[in-house]
Formats: C-alpha cells, structure tokens, sequence
C-alpha cells in the first residue's frame, strides 16, 4: 500500500503523456493546419521530375548526321557537404572557365532552408566535367584518397543534353540553331521546332520505393532527314568562299535544286555561323545582316529575270523564236525611256539574239506588246511577290507590283521585263526556273526529304506549284538559252556538258532614290543537262568589285561549281549519256 | 454441497498452471503478431527492393539514351565532311577531275540509296509496340477464355 500512490503517480502521468501525444496527433489531423501539414507531407514524399525528350536529329540525305545532342554537365554544390570553398571555386574555374569570385561566392554561401544547392556552372562539357568527376572519386575512396589534398566536398554533377552540330558552320545558314533553353532560331531548326523538340512531360514520382511506378514514356522529338547533300554542300561553300574573295564581293549566295523534284542540294549564302558558338551570332551577323540570304534577302534581280518575260511572250503566242525586232536602242514606255545596258542599238535581233545580248530595249518591246495582264499574269504564275513555301523560316516574299496597286505606273511594265522594280529571293528565282527545267511544271523548293517519328522512316512526296508554260515553250526556251550562251563562249559553259541558262548585272537601288553608281549585283542561272535537266545552280554575287558584270563573276563560279556538281552527282558528260541510252 | 465443492476444488487447476496457461496464450498471440510482423516486414522489404530497382533501372535507361545521343554525335563530329576531307588528304587522295571519270553502265543498279533510318510505316501497325494479349490478359478474361474453348464442341478439359 506504501508505493500503491507512486503507482497511481506512474499512471496518471503516463495517460497525461498520452493523451498529449493523442491530442497532438489530432491536432496535425484534424486541427486548423491540417491541410498546411497535409501538403507538405505530399511534397516531401514525391519528387518532381521533368522529362525533356532528346531533340530530334537532322540528317543529310544520304543519312550523315548534321544536328544531334552531346551529354553536358551542370555541377552545382550541396552547401551542406561543403568544407573548402577556395579549392572548389579553384578547381571549377581552372577546368570550366567559370569566373573565380563568383563560384567562391556562391559556395561560400551559408547552408540552410532556402540554401541548399546552388549551381556554379553549367553546359560543361563532358570531358571537363569528367575531370572534376574523377577527381571527387578519387577524394571518395579511402584506398586513391590523397591526404591533406584540397577538399571538393559538396560538388554535385547532373548531365543533360546540348544540342550539337558536328559539321561545325556547314550549313549552318539552312540548319539554325538552338538556343539553351530548347528553342530553334532560324532555318530548319525553327521552322521544325515543334517536331524537332517533342513534348516534354513533368511527372511526379514518389520516393517510396512501394510506389515505384513505370515513368510515363516521352518519345523523342522526331528526326528529319533533309534534302541537303552534305557533300555538294561542302563542295558550294568552299568554292562560294572562293569566289566571294576572287571577285571582291561583299557576300554571296549559291544554291542548287533539282528540277523535278523541288530538292533542294546545297544552299550557301555568306556569312556563316559556327552553330556550336551559336552566341557569336551578333558578331557573325551585325546589323540587319540577314542569316541566309538565299530567302531572306529580296533584291532586283536584273537581266536573270529576262527569261520569264521571254518564258510569257513564247507561250502567249505573242513571239515566236524566230521573230524578229529591230532595237533603236531606246524603247519608251509609260513616259519613261529604256536603253540598253551599253546604251547602244543592236539593229535587227530575233528572240535568240535579244537574250543573248541581254537587250533590255527588245524585252520592253516585248512586255508592252503583251500588255501588262499578260504579262503580270505570267509573273503571278511563276509565283513572284509571294513565298515559295519552302520549309524554311523567315523566307521573304518579294514585292511584284501589279496594275492592281497603287504605286504602279506603267512604265513598271518596261522595266519589270528586264528585272528592275520588282524584288525577288534566290528561292523564288529556282521555283520559277523549274518550270523551265522540268517542262512547264514548277515544283516548290523542299529542305526535308522525310522524318523519322516513333520508330518509322516517313518520305514526303514532291509538292507541284502549277504549270505556268507549256512543256513546249519550257523546252524551246530551254535551247534558246543553251544555244544563246554557247554562241557567245560564255564563262558559264561546262566541257562535256549542254547547259542553258542566263546572266543578270543588276544595279542597286538607292536608299535615296535612283540607283547606286559603279556597284551591281551579279546573278547567274543556269540548268542542265539540256536534254534532261537535273540540276538548276542559282549564283548571286553582291558588289563585286573585281567586275561589275556578271558574265565576268558570277558566270565563270557558276561553271566552277557544275564542274564538280556533276562529278558528285555521278552524272556523265552528253556524249557518254548518249551512249548508255542508245540509238 | 460440501462434496460438490471438494470435487470442484479436486477438478480445478492449480494457480500454476492455470498462469502458465495464460503465458501461453500470450505468448501464442505475441509468436503470431511476430510471424505476422516479420512477413509482412518481408514482403515490404521485397517490393521497397524491386521499386529501388525499378527506379535505378528507369534511371540507368535515362543515362544510356543520353549516352546513345552523345555517342552517335561525336560519331558525327569523327565523320565530319572537313574531317573526312582532311584525312582523305593526309592519306594521300585528291579530288578526281572530270576528265579522270570512267562511266560504266550497271543494268538494275539504281543509284545509291537515300537515308534509310527507320522501317517505313505498315498499315495497321503505325504506332508502339504491340504486347501479346496473354501479357495483359486479366484473370477473369483469362477464365471466359478458358469456358468459351471448353464450350467448343470436340474440346477436352
């Protein structure tokens, strides 16, 4: 009985406890927070986890890769494991470049709620970061542990992917690039980004190994395959190179397409950007410099242009080859004369002679013959003034005035016909040439020849924009052209080969009005073989200073790049040809 | 009366056993929330160990598609054009020249082929993989199943 109340002591105390203890757990159940209590409960249990889809891969079309992804690594550090800030702002700046002060600052800063993890630096390459990994490793293991080395304590390391580009510049004016944050700028890249890039997912993932479960599949972002072949690209960059510096232009553009089917094989245009160092990109293009002049940049093509007026003549009926016009030297036209690049009179000349001498008195004659419904019927055919549709972003539309808008004046017709006033891009000069090259059908220029997407290979079919001319007029326009350059030794022929196609020396407007003096832009297409088309090679110089006429630069780089072009194109001379398809 | 009591008290356990009968009880109870304990601490173990797997596994597919991409980039970047330029050079190659060309026709050879990176589509098999129905088959499914063969005339059980 004496220890009967120490006893009832233990008891009463015990059930105070637990009625405490079941007070407060009602509390945290019930009470007013118990929906705080319930929600952090909830965060702490699962884990966030974002799953970005690797970016679809771009191919050339034989399949090399262009664009891909590289494993890079964030490290950061766990502020809590950290023992010597000096050695890790040492050692991160000395293998990473990142700047001193600023890594010692951040892994300096004291542990606690809101400072746990802080990130010193990031996109390190894997090979650096391998370093510092291995150097960590070694720190780990008590058997390569060094004693009294400087401590990397607390240095974490999570890798990601980059986006890539092993080819380095080429191509780089078609391709794009990517920025860090997953977004395509420029060329396929941006035009594709949502194909490219997939659809990440953000999933939450509980950290009970119990209630592991299957994370939900995020399929990769699907890869394309484009027309491009690297490489004839190679090939067109060096020598567009070349002839940039030959001739002393300030830029360049070079593309290649194939007739029938709208592929397009190479596209060129200077500058170009290291897409790995994608940040130089302000320093690579200053200004309004456009990223690919080949559709981004408009410009009055000049005597190039002749060959559709030609193209709207012949299949309207209102010439034929050989009718005949006998130049004055000046052909007026809406009140304003036009005169011949040399200011001369060329006498009688049938359509052969106006091209082969590039005579834009006898084009005038010829637009104002058909009147300017025809004539800007046939230019609304061919597809100037809007975009081609090629799969490629910020393609310009050029402007082709028409009797329909207010600021066009009849004398717009005279010199529309020889390629003045009107404003095009090199993409919407290859379009209409297909219609020449491929018998009256013009196809719209393409950059993807198919996509790889959840583990199949799917092909686009060729996209036909129209049949602007008869396959009659393309094919005697065709021979015209070829005849007219073989009759004055142009630059442009290629040894072995039948090639039709046209020069243009283009002045360039005055921001003041009026045309610019001693400068021009120089532009030459051509297409061939004569007898079967099968490539169509646009040149456009800017400026160039060694020769002003295109006959004289872009005429001889033009069959510069065909000499090699039908060497990697496996395409024999006429003659050879001949013989394979027999009598 | 008193012989009622006498033979209770004659029949009636002693205070020892009937205390080792209680500990036993007890005893049996505590043995059978252990054994109860212990598999249920088991199976817990188990299923924490396959999900720690799972998610070191999901985790090292993550890591081996990351290494995939990095490898068949710098496979890339090993058979760049300028590379490949570069070592045709070193190895003694020049560019041919027009004039060095042989054309030889090959009946049936019809150029080289285009990037081929995947099958091309199938009808009727256009997306993922397709399971085997005995891998999603539910019990109950799996029991009509079994009835409706059994139901087939000629079946035996």
């Amino acid at each position: 009985m004496n220890g009967g109340w120490r006893l009832s002591m233990l008891g009463v105390g015990l059930a105070a406890s637990a009625a405490v203890i079941l007070g407060m757990a009602g509390y945290l159940m019930f009470g007013p927070k118990a929906e705080d209590f319930r929600d952090q409960s909830a965060d702490y249990s699962v884990d966030r986890l974002e799953i970005l889809p690797p970016r679809g891969q771009v191919y050339d079309r034989w399949g090399s890769l262009l664009a891909g992804n590289v494993t890079v690594y964030e490290v950061g550090v766990n502020l809590y494991e950290v023992r010597d800030p000096q050695a890790i702002a040492q050692a991160v700046n000395g293998v990473t470049g990142a700047d001193y002060y600023t890594v010692l600052q951040r892994a300096s800063i004291p542990p606690g709620p809101d400072a746990v993890y802080v990130t010193l630096a990031n996109y390190v390459p894997a090979e650096k970061a391998q370093l510092l990994i291995d150097y960590v490793e070694e720190q780990r293991n008590p058997e390569t542990a060094v004693a009294g080395a400087p401590s990397l304590a607390g240095l974490t390391f999570k890798e990601h992917l980059m986006r890539a580009y092993p080819e380095r510049d080429l191509a780089s004016n078609v391709l794009g690039f990517v920025n860090r944050e997953g977004l395509g700028y420029f060329g396929i890249e941006q035009y594709y980004q949502d194909r490219l890039s997939g659809e990440g997912k953000t999933v939450t993932v509980s950290i009970d190994p119990n209630q592991a479960a299957a994370l939900p599949e995020v399929p990769p972002g699907a890869s394309l395959i484009l027309t491009i072949d690297r490489e004839i690209q190679l090939m067109v960059e060096d020598l567009l190179d070349q002839g940039v510096e030959f001739y002393g232009a300030k830029a360049g553009t070079v593309v290649i397409m194939d007739p029938r089917t709208g592929d397009i094989l190479a596209m060129a245009s200077t500058p170009r950007l290291d897409l790995n160092e994608y940040w130089t990109y302000v320093d690579v293009y200053p200004g309004e410099t456009p990223f690919n002049r080949a559709v981004s940049k408009a410009y009055e093509p000049g005597s190039v242009f002749k060959v559709f007026t030609v193209a709207a003549a012949l299949d309207s009926g209102t010439v034929t080859p050989n009718s005949s016009y006998t130049d004055i030297g000046v052909y007026n036209v809406g009140g304003h004369s036009i005169f011949n690049w040399n200011n001369g009179a060329w006498g009688r000349q049938n359509i052969t002679g106006c091209l082969q001498h590039s005579l834009n008195v006898c084009m005038a004659w010829l637009a104002d013959t058909m009147q300017p419904d025809l004539f800007y019927e046939y230019l609304n055919r061919f597809g100037f003034g809007r975009a081609t549709g090629l799969d490629l972003a910020g393609e310009a539309t050029g402007r082709l005035k028409d009797p329909n808008d207010s600021d066009w004046y009849r004398s717009d017709l005279g010199t529309n016909s020889f390629g003045q006033g009107i404003a095009v891009t090199p993409v919407q000069m290859l379009m209409a040439v297909s219609a020449i090259a491929n018998d009256g059908i013009m196809v719209v220029p393409r950059l993807a020849l198919g996509m790889v997407d959840g583990g199949r290979q799917y092909t686009f079919g060729v996209q036909p924009a129209g049949q602007p001319i008869q396959a009659e007029t393309a094919n005697t326009l065709t021979n015209i052209l070829a005849l007219s350059l073989e009759t004055e030794a142009s630059d442009a022929l290629v040894p072995g080969y039948r090639i039709a196609g046209k020069t243009g020396t283009a002045q360039i407007p005055s921001p003041n009005g009026g045309y610019l003096p001693y400068v021009t832009n120089a532009s030459f297409v051509g297409w061939g073989p004569v007898d079967d088309p099968q490539f169509i090679v646009y040149v456009w110089l800017e400026e160039p200073s060694a020769s002003i006429w295109a006959s004289e630069t872009a005429a001889p780089l033009f069959a510069r790049i065909v000499e090699r072009l039908v060497v990697l194109l496996n395409l024999p001379p006429d003659s050879v040809r001949a013989g394979f398809n027999g009598p | 009366m008193a012989n009622g009591i006498a033979l209770i008290q004659a029949y009636q356990q002693a205070p020892w056993r009937k205390e080792i009968q209680r500990v036993g009880v007890l005893a049996s109870i505590v043995v059978a929330v252990a054994v109860v304990a212990a598999g249920y601490l088991s199976v817990t173990a188990a299923a924490a160990r396959a999900g720690r797997a799972v998610q070191a596994t999901q985790a090292e597919i993550r890591k081996l598609n990351q290494t995939n991409e990095h490898l068949q980039t710098q496979l890339g970047v090993l058979t760049s054009a300028r590379t490949m330029q570069e070592r045709a050079a070193d190895l003694g190659f020049v560019p041919v020249e027009p004039e060095q060309l042989v054309f030889v026709q090959v009946p049936g050879y019809g150029g080289r082929p285009q990037a081929n990176l995947a099958p091309a589509p199938q009808a009727g098999a256009l997306f993922g993989r397709q399971l085997p129905r005995e891998y999603t088959l539910s019990l109950f499914e799996w029991m009509q199943d079994t009835f409706a063969l059994l139901a087939l005339p000629g079946s035996q059980p």
